[in-house]
């Protein structure tokens, strides 16, 4: 406690006075290395240590090996559930990203004074519970559920409503309207900051409202579009809560493995595996996007 | 009456445009809202199958809920989690904001990134490298261990909303207040607290909505007494009754009000601020800057329009 005491301390002085000597400026940082060190880097480093050690009849091994990994890539389980899990990130945040943009595009443009209160709308469901707005899409496109009383009203025949019931498809669907909320954050912020007059002078030279949107609006929006789809690549890849509700068998991912293999079959070190594979996954993606993220030019 | 020249005609094309526009618009919020008002709507339901058409308008679900003392201790539970977590976030997120944006110090980017990646960290993997870190020095899981998996992600956004906050203030003010001769302790509750501290509210009652329906994190962080969504999930999973229902609109209902009063009370402090920094509205336009200064933008925004009429 006492060292913590004389570090804030040391802040609060040298947040005010410029010209404090340097060293206090790196007694200020301790407590944020500190944090750092126990809360991000520490438990990442041991989950990568412990993805090489072997569970054996409920207890783990402390010797180095790459059977675990070995394992994961000769297993057809494996595979599969990898494909798929990508398939279905990149399927909804793509789908989650293109809604975000279009719906930012309108807000900013056409919604005049009102854009700050259309905006809020998008986000206020990130504010409630997301076990329940997970569960009401069970309500909807579950056994009994809504969309098949409508669909039973409508005379719309089974195949209709098993598309989307425990499956693939709802895993998709629900994912997508987790994301959107974080897509719009990202896209909004960076579509708002473009001056109208930029939009002017485009139409002023000639340019028709698509050459403007390609030569101006879109370049210089690419990187929060690249970084709202980065982010909900990220959450969506490493999740499994959605498919735990309403996916299924067949829409089983990555997430549900490690729920397992932490959970019931109790073999943590392969769990590890499985959560470095999610945590490596998610940053190639992050990397591939930044590179889309960069601007050509900056704004001001 | 007559139609000036630079306003747009009504032709065909641009007609059916605004239709689609309009139609797309509805259907996204429609999209958005419809699963929660579907919730709540069944919450009200008479019946135990969660089917149209509605079975008739009965309150039994609520007074279940409330005669349910395993849901009342998961509630009462959660709300000692998120109240602990969110103090110790906000401490934590508020002195981290200062020491990088006020002493910048070097490689404050790399301090900056690595501070913020639990926000874009998947909860389940927050949560299995918290769990084997907690396991190897033996720490039993519970009340303890689900707070440190709370505030290891309401921390960083407490800090990075606050520290967007100080960087578009003035440093000049505090320094101000020292030439006028406040000490640093003065200074700080005088000038920069003020400045921040709809930034610190706004981070803190998000932190506070986010930590009462974690899931993903506190699942593996849990012990033997669950939290309020570790107790709902074991519901849903085993034998669902509507009264989950109830319980998600009351905390829903619970959450937006929250939202809403802490909306009403940053844009009656911003309208004060405003009189005395009307010089200081900055031109960032940030989606957070509205967020924590929720006046200054749609009235300044007319105000600089060259009026037309």
């Amino acid at each position: 406690m006492a060292t913590i005491d004389l570090t804030s301390d040391g802040l609060d002085t040298s947040s005010v006075v410029a010209d404090k000597p340097a060293r206090r400026r790196y007694v200020a940082v301790i407590p944020m290395i500190v944090w750092i060190v126990i809360l991000v880097a520490l438990p990442n480093i041991y989950l990568l240590v412990y993805s090489f050690w072997k569970s054996s009849l409920g207890t783990v091994d402390h010797t180095f090996t790459l059977e675990n990994y070995k394992t994961l890539l000769g297993s057809d389980v494996f595979k599969l559930l990898f494909r798929r899990t990508l398939t279905i990130a990149l399927v909804s945040s793509l789908l989650a990203t293109a809604i975000a943009y279009a719906m930012a595009y309108i807000v900013v443009r056409r919604f005049g004074r009102y854009k700050l209160l259309a905006a809020l709308l998008i986000l206020i469901p990130l504010w409630v519970s997301y076990l329940m707005r997970i569960f009401a899409w069970k309500i909807i496109l579950g056994d009994n559920g809504i969309l098949k009383g409508i669909a039973k009203t409508l005379g719309l025949g089974e195949s209709f409503t098993s598309a989307f019931l425990y499956s693939q498809n709802s895993v998709i669907l629900t994912l997508t309207y987790v994301a959107i909320p974080y897509a719009f954050l990202s896209v909004y912020t960076t579509l708002d900051r473009i001056p109208s007059y930029l939009l002017e002078a485009s139409a002023d030279c000639g340019a028709s409202a698509w050459t403007t949107f390609r030569k101006v609006v879109w370049p210089l929006s690419r990187p929060g579009a690249a970084i709202g789809f980065g982010i909900a690549f990220v959450l969506t890849f490493g999740d499994y809560v959605t498919p735990a509700m309403v996916g299924g068998l067949s829409g089983t991912m990555l997430g549900s493995l490690v729920l397992q293999y932490f959970g019931i079959a109790n073999n943590w070190p392969m769990g590890a595996a499985v959560g470095i594979t999610i945590i490596l996954t998610g940053l190639i993606v992050l990397a591939v996007v930044s590179l889309f993220s960069r601007l050509e030019a900056p704004l001001d | 009456m007559t139609r000036p020249a630079d306003r747009p005609r009504w032709t065909l094309s641009r007609v059916v445009g605004m239709l689609l526009i309009g139609l797309f618009t509805l259907s996204v919020y429609l999209f958005l809202y419809a699963p929660l008002i579907v919730t709540a709507l069944f919450s009200f339901n008479d019946s135990t199958v969660q089917t149209l058409p509605f079975a008739g308008f009965t309150l039994k679900w609520y007074q279940d809920l409330f005669a349910d003392e395993q849901m009342l201790t998961a509630i009462a539970y959660s709300l000692q989690v998120a109240l602990t977590a969110v103090l110790i976030a906000s401490v934590a997120g508020f002195t981290f904001a200062l020491i990088q944006v006020r002493t910048k110090p070097k490689g404050h980017r790399v301090l900056d990134a690595l501070l913020t990646s639990p926000m874009v960290t998947p909860g389940m993997v927050l949560g299995i490298s918290l769990l084997v870190v907690i396991r190897a020095v033996n720490m039993p899981t519970g009340f303890s261990s689900i707070v440190i998996g709370h505030a290891a992600f309401i921390t960083p956004l407490v800090y990075f909303l606050v520290a967007q906050r100080l960087r578009v203030a003035d440093p000049t003010l505090e320094q101000a207040s020292m030439d006028c001769g406040a000490g640093p302790i003065k200074t700080f509750w005088h000038v920069t607290l003020p400045g921040t501290r709809t930034a610190l509210l706004a981070a803190a009652l998000l932190g506070f909505t986010l930590s009462m329906d974690e899931i993903a994190v506190t699942f593996f962080l849990a012990g033997t007494q669950p939290t309020l969504p570790v107790y709902v999930w074991g519901l849903l999973r085993f034998g669902f009754t509507p009264e989950v229902n109830a319980a998600f609109t009351l905390i829903a209902g619970l959450s937006l009000s929250l939202l809403a009063v802490a909306g009403l009370v940053l844009w009656l402090s911003a309208r004060r601020h405003r009189v005395t920094l009307t010089e200081h509205v900055d031109d960032d336009g940030s989606l957070w800057d509205f967020v924590t200064d929720t006046a200054y933008e749609p009235e300044d925004a007319e105000e600089l329009q060259p009026s037309t009429m």
